[in-house]
């Protein structure tokens, strides 16, 4: 355990640490930074995310018919208070604007009608007005949401499937941009943690083949094992950055105040998707974040590799752009990003995850079996 | 008591060793020969860095790689190229090491302390290496393969870069060490083992030419080498005719070293040949100088 607690420590130096540091500071003010201060993103998203939050705290995480019934009456009952703020202004009452859907019949080619709507909905931005409308699109979603998930499941052959959803969690209540924000972020972030994976590890060799340590190394007690001291250590300091990357995440994720929704199904009434997976929120979370470490560590297998078998720096970055560049694609694809989304068989997500594992520890057992017959030159 | 048998090394077409056999007992032995004649191959095997393509290593009476770690336990190497980390200190340096070799956290500290103050860094063992001289740099390589007080050492061209006060006083440290061990070191300076090795070993064309003390080696050449005193004009002559060893400049002539098997001159000077003399004397045209077998 001290030689690879060495070695670790030689992989965290200050320097690799600062390097890190600066490209995480990059990436959060270009990537990441709109996402968690910008959510939910402006009107009506935020009066959807209030009103979708009212509605889990008076009818759980799903809501039934019956509930709609009383969904509908509380809009009723804001189209009387819109009704009484019209009634209330003259402006409005002048121009003949005494209800809600006079309001929302207005003739905005019209000056003075236009006039009126710029003033209510943005300069004064009356919340009732704003509530309405989000109202207006979760009540259309709720009414169009079997056959919007029919439509789109049209290609798929599994009635046992469909019918459990349309049964059950189609009612549940999770806005589709609280997981387009949480997709932005954790694709946006499994990005950072795979570069700074490739950063710290990649030295884990090569620094030791460049200066010679590697005669003295394999010359000592620990001799051809350091192959495997090394990769432990490789596979710690990536468990170690990805740790620190989604315990930050976590901690600046939880201000967007998304936990309300952690146990609702992602195959809710207001998704725009649909998932392979009757998943909740909070079970896709874990299994994005699971899927992130694994992707770290195939990494972290792949950078040990290359770092023991490519001879200088140039080499080691040039044959790991191309990794890291398929990587990021196939994370904004499905890797990450819309993990288990119907737009791809899940085959190919389970398959694409039990490849990489696959090629990660048969490059690692090969050159395991080599490390121990080969001549160090 | 380490054994070679029959060991030869081959880099796909290139033979860089063929049939060594050799017997190490307790003692220096100097492994002197030209560079590219083969020293690293054979240290690199002994070291197990490389592996034989052909024959056998045996320590004690066991293949070296069958013993694996316990053979590396006993086994101490300053590599030729002495690899570092510039921005560690030596104490921290050898800590890693000694990791590496398996001791004991607490007796390795100690162990530390008394090696950097033997190799004489017992003051800058805080200090980083990156401003250390180049014969400090090599007294932390002494330090590092002594850690593990081993049974066997090996040394390949320790001098390389060091000056000869440098080099004075690491063959003064060497004396120090080379009781209760094997000591093998590899050097194509002559100076380097000459006073401190029991035996040394000469490598031609592939093969061990001597394995012999220096007396018996120097022997060799015995009634062959002589010095005279003769004109820049006879110079070149001389050098025609003579395997020619050392030339001095001496007042207006040249006094010049050289071997030869014809019948003396009266004012040749017969000398007690040296093992430098056998050296040049055998490495004279060596094709092995040509070679990259490293």
């Amino acid at each position: 355990m001290r030689v690879i607690w060495y070695e670790i420590r030689k992989l965290l130096n200050w320097k690799v640490l600062g390097l890190v540091l600066l490209i995480s500071l990059l990436f959060f003010e270009l990537f990441l930074r709109f996402d968690f201060e910008h959510f939910p993103n402006g009107r009506p998203l935020g009066d959807i995310f209030n009103v979708t939050k009212q509605m889990i705290n008076k009818y759980g995480q799903e809501m039934d018919e019956k509930e709609f019934q009383d969904f509908k009456e509380t809009y009723k009952e804001e189209v009387d208070r819109a009704n009484a703020y019209l009634q209330s202004r003259d402006d409005f009452v002048e121009a003949g604007v005494t209800t809600y859907e006079q309001f929302t019949n207005m003739d905005y080619e019209d000056k003075v009608a236009n006039e009126l709507f710029e003033e209510v909905m943005f300069e004064k931005g009356i919340d009732v007005f704003w509530e309405l409308q989000s109202r207006e699109v979760i009540m259309e979603s709720y009414e169009v949401r079997k056959e919007f998930f029919k439509g789109e499941t049209a290609q798929i052959d599994d009635p046992e499937w469909k019918r459990k959803i349309l049964d059950g969690s189609i009612n549940e209540i999770l806005p589709s941009f609280v997981v387009e924000n949480y997709n932005n972020l954790i694709t946006m972030l499994s990005i950072l943690i795979i570069l700074s994976v490739i950063v710290v590890v990649s030295r884990i060799f090569i620094t030791d083949q460049r200066n010679n340590t590697l005669y003295l190394q394999y010359t000592t007690n620990i001799g051809r094992k350091l192959f495997k001291k090394k990769l432990i250590a490789s596979m710690i300091t990536s468990f170690l950055i990805t740790n620190m990357y989604i315990g930050a995440f976590l901690i600046l994720y939880s201000f967007n105040g998304t936990q309300i929704f952690f146990e609702s199904s992602l195959q809710s009434f207001y998704a725009n998707t649909v998932n392979w997976l009757d998943i909740t929120f909070f079970q896709y979370i874990y299994i994005t974040i699971i899927g992130v470490y694994l992707l770290a560590f195939v990494v972290a297998a792949i950078a040990t590799y290359l770092s023991r078998t490519v001879s200088n720096y140039i080499s080691l970055i040039g044959v790991q752009i191309p990794i890291a560049v398929v990587l990021i694609l196939l994370i904004f694809e499905y890797l990450v990003s819309n993990l288990f989304n119907i737009a791809y068989p899940m085959y190919i997500t389970i398959g694409t995850y039990i490849g990489l594992i696959a090629l990660g520890a048969a490059i690692l057992t090969a050159r395991w079996r080599k490390e121990r017959k080969i001549d160090i030159v | 008591m380490l054994v070679l048998k029959n060991v030869s090394k081959k880099f796909g077409d290139f033979t860089a060793l063929e049939d060594i056999n050799l017997e190490f007992n307790n003692g220096v032995y100097g492994l002197l020969a030209p560079n590219g004649a083969g020293k690293t191959t054979l240290i690199k095997m002994l070291v197990t860095l490389l592996f034989p393509t052909k024959g056998e290593i045996e320590y004690n009476g066991v293949e070296i790689t069958s013993l694996d770690e316990q053979y590396r336990n006993v086994l101490g190497y300053l590599p030729q190229e002495f690899g570092y980390y510039k921005n560690y200190t030596p104490e921290k340096y050898l800590n890693y090491l000694a990791a590496l070799k398996g001791l004991d956290k607490n007796e390795s500290k100690k162990r530390i302390s008394e090696l950097l103050e033997l190799v004489g860094l017992g003051d800058v063992t805080r200090k980083k290496m990156k401003k250390f001289s180049g014969g400090m740099i090599q007294r932390v390589g002494i330090a590092q393969a002594m850690l593990n007080d081993p049974k066997i050492l090996i040394l390949d061209e320790p001098t390389a870069g060091l000056d000869p006060k440098e080099r004075g006083r690491f063959r003064k440290i060497l004396t120090t060490l080379a009781r209760d061990r094997i000591i093998i070191l590899s050097t194509h300076i002559v100076s380097d083992v000459e006073s401190i090795a029991n035996e040394i070993i000469m490598i031609k064309n592939k093969t061990i030419l001597y394995k012999d003390t220096v007396t018996n080696i120097s022997a060799t050449l015995d009634r062959k080498v002589y010095e005279a005193e003769v004109a820049y004009s006879d110079l070149y002559r001389m050098r025609e005719k003579y395997q020619i060893l050392s030339e001095r400049q001496e007042r207006e002539n040249m006094t010049i070293r050289f071997i030869t098997r014809d019948q003396p001159s009266e004012k040749w000077k017969m000398v007690t040949p040296s093992l430098e003399d056998v050296f040049l004397y055998v490495y004279e045209d060596d094709d092995t100088l040509a070679g990259s077998a490293k």
